[in-house]
């Protein structure tokens, strides 16, 4: 059964909510970086597994609630390591994630430190 | 006892240590190439980069806690059959098209007619030769020897149109002819009978040469004393005007004669039958890999219009 285009599953909530606390928009953070913060934010023993997490980053891009954008390999080679997929929490996504929120009976802890600026 | 244990214990344990995060950094790299395969070059590069880019941050913090290598590939590990799931769900969109055209593109390649030739001249080379191994009893130095000739023989003809591959083709021809019928007629001279297997491995290169000459939509054809002659009747010209020859070097009487054009003509006998044994392979496997690439084009087209 094909789920509906504008419904946010609990993995898409996790990283939304994880890139508030990143930062929210215009805060640009990286897969791995997501990853540690869903597991603080659950409390979970695991890393969020990669193809659960890269294909979830994919389908937020997709709607338009992320961006992303190749780290400049100049950044990379710098530090030595593989250059890093940058994303972006965009003003439709942070909406999106507000609006999900909103229709839960509890509010996460992040909307509720952030909702009167937001 | 005790003492021995625990060496063996450590040594186990260091060995994993050791190995447990190179593991890591080759299973799962080859793992995300896997499953990347069938998605189209801009996706597949970005997801294979992304991932390399997890990996080397996940090692390199959990390193920065301290955990041992063991503790850092268990996490990967972990994470990667998490994530299987995911990956696979990622990757089915892309396998109908990718499985569409590599059918599409097999069945074009099978039915090509320079891979026809090169398959069918191998295939039916060395099934009509392990019949004749079985029935003869040959060496497998021979047997090995006329494999491998046969081999470059067939790929010498794939490649037929280069000036290279059309001279040495040429030369194979002369030298396997020579000694063919050197042979022969030293085992008719000798009277030899039951050394004929001797050159059956020799005489199946030729066929299969010049099987995989006749199948072409352009046989070649070689130029002597100002003709141009196919390959395959000059053969037969050569076995025949060799028994002949035999038969007149060793006449000496009415009844040798008889033997020798008897003996002649169980030669010429057994290399039509080698010859009509290897047109029919020829046939059940040209029609086969027809079969095939229809089934293939058929499997595409509906791979297609289903997804």
């Amino acid at each position: 059964m094909r789920r509906k285009q504008d419904v946010l599953i609990p993995i898409e909530l996790s990283i939304l909510e994880a890139a508030m606390r990143l930062g929210g928009e215009g805060v640009e953070f990286h897969g791995f970086q997501i990853a540690k913060e869903i597991k603080e934010q659950r409390e979970a023993r695991l890393l969020t597994g990669h193809g659960t997490l890269y294909r979830a980053l994919g389908r937020l891009e997709q709607q338009g609630h992320l961006r992303s954008r190749w780290e400049d390999p100049m950044v990379a080679a710098e530090h030595s390591r593989p250059r890093r997929r940058l994303y972006e929490l965009t003003a439709p996504g942070v909406a999106a994630y507000l609006a999900a929120a909103a229709t839960a009976e509890t509010l996460p802890p992040v909307w509720r430190a952030r909702g009167a600026s937001i | 006892m005790d003492a021995l244990g625990y060496i063996i214990m450590r040594f186990a344990m260091n060995f994993v240590e050791a190995l447990a995060l190179p593991s890591a950094r080759v299973i799962v790299p080859a793992w995300v190439w896997l499953y990347t395969l069938a998605a189209p070059q801009e996706e597949r590069e970005s997801r294979r980069a992304e991932m390399r880019s997890d990996l080397y941050e996940q090692v390199d913090a959990d390193q920065s806690e301290g955990l041992s290598s063991t503790a850092i590939a268990i996490r990967v590990f972990g994470r990667m059959l998490c994530g299987l799931p995911g990956d696979v769900a990622w990757a089915l969109p892309y396998l109908p098209a990718t499985l569409a055209r590599g059918l599409m593109r097999g069945s074009e390649i099978i039915t090509r007619p320079e891979i026809l030739k090169a398959l069918i001249g191998v295939l039916t080379v060395l099934s009509v030769f392990n019949v004749m191994r079985i029935a003869s009893g040959d060496s497998w130095t021979t047997i090995s020897v006329s494999n491998v000739g046969m081999l470059i023989g067939v790929v010498f003809v794939w490649k037929r149109h280069r000036s290279w591959a059309r001279r040495t083709i040429y030369l194979f021809f002369g030298l396997v002819v020579v000694v063919t019928v050197g042979l022969l007629v030293w085992v008719v001279i000798q009277n030899r009978l039951y050394q004929l297997p001797v050159f059956w491995p020799l005489t199946l290169s030729l066929l299969s040469v010049l099987l995989a000459m006749e199948v072409g939509d352009k046989p070649i054809r070689v130029r002597v004393f100002g003709g141009r002659w196919r390959p395959v009747v000059m053969y037969w010209a050569l076995i025949a005007a060799t028994s002949l020859i035999a038969a007149s070097f060793v006449t000496g009487g009415i009844v040798i004669l008889l033997t020798v054009w008897g003996l002649a003509a169980m030669v010429a006998l057994s290399h039509a039958m080698l010859g009509v044994m290897m047109l029919v392979v020829a046939l059940v496997l040209y029609g086969g890999l027809r079969l095939t690439a229809v089934g293939m084009r058929c499997m595409a087209k509906g791979i297609q219009r289903v997804s």
